[in-house]
């Protein structure tokens, strides 16, 4: 995949994933919530900060900013491992997206 | 580049370095770099390695992990836990760092402790740009003796960056809350 085929968007879409109770769990030291969710069978996992989350753990904050080959890039908050990015179709973020 | 003491003085004062709370008088920034101190809420390991067991790190699930194999531990006010030669545990910074797009960081560990045998990270002491939150320690004692840790000592120490250019377009300020 070669950054060449990236297609940045002029300005982000802000959206909210929805979390499912078993896909988000609070990290241990209460700074962190670590995501696993499970997107036609493949996993996509995020470490992210607990202030990004909401209280119940039910939604994520993301950002499309542009589209590889059919896929949207989704970038997640940042933690300290890093900018997660979750390239998925759009039918799937239509799944998964708070409307 | 990286950034001196009235560099990073500038950053905070125009907001591209948030480092809460800060103690302006409390000699808090270095030459070079930006002392930070340990939270009160630890996660210390459970016991000694575990045989037998193996780890995908592309399959586990970081929070069950850790609260499978680490207990709380609680150095809040005057507590203090006593840090043993050969144990890892879980800290975080009492200060919540926020950097700007224009900026990275890394935290690395202070002489004194580091001449002790503890180190705060693990080779991850890298915080991105548009990070904002408490900062993760991996800690460990590799020296010979007990080391007693109290919240707010001074644990380790930032140092600032600022990028050749700002993080990716799309990218500032998105989740800032």
């Amino acid at each position: 995949m070669s950054k060449l085929n990236v297609r940045w968007y002029d300005e982000p879409e802000q959206i909210k994933i929805a979390l499912q109770p078993n896909e988000a769990k609070l990290h241990p030291l209460g700074n962190d919530v670590f995501i696993i969710k499970y997107i036609d069978g493949q996993r996509f996992d995020a470490l992210v900060p607990t202030w990004t989350v909401g209280d119940d753990l039910a939604s994520v904050p993301a950002a499309a900013v542009g589209e590889v080959d059919d896929k949207v890039i989704l970038y997640l908050p940042v933690s300290n491992e890093g900018r997660p990015r979750w390239d998925i179709t759009k039918q799937q973020l239509a799944d998964i997206k708070i409307t | 580049m990286l950034l001196s003491d009235r560099d990073i003085q500038r950053a905070i004062d125009e907001g591209e370095l948030i480092i809460d709370p800060f103690d302006s008088d409390g000699g808090m920034i270095q030459p070079a770099s930006v002392d930070l101190r340990l939270g009160p809420y630890l996660r210390l390991q459970r016991g000694m390695p575990i045989t037998g067991v193996v780890i995908d790190p592309n399959e586990v699930d970081v929070t069950d992990h850790l609260t499978r194999y680490t207990e709380p531990a609680d150095i809040s006010g005057d507590k203090t836990m006593d840090f043993a030669p050969g144990i890892f545990v879980i800290g975080q910074t009492l200060e919540r760092v926020t950097l700007a797009t224009a900026l990275a960081g890394r935290v690395e560990g202070r002489s004194r402790l580091a001449r002790l045998g503890i180190g705060v990270h693990v080779t991850a002491p890298k915080i991105d740009p548009g990070f904002s939150n408490t900062i993760t320690l991996e800690m460990f004692n590799i020296g010979p003796t007990t080391i007693r840790l109290q919240s707010g000592m001074v644990i380790c120490t930032l140092l600032v960056e600022r990028l050749s250019s700002p993080a990716e377009t799309g990218y500032d300020g998105m989740f800032q809350g």
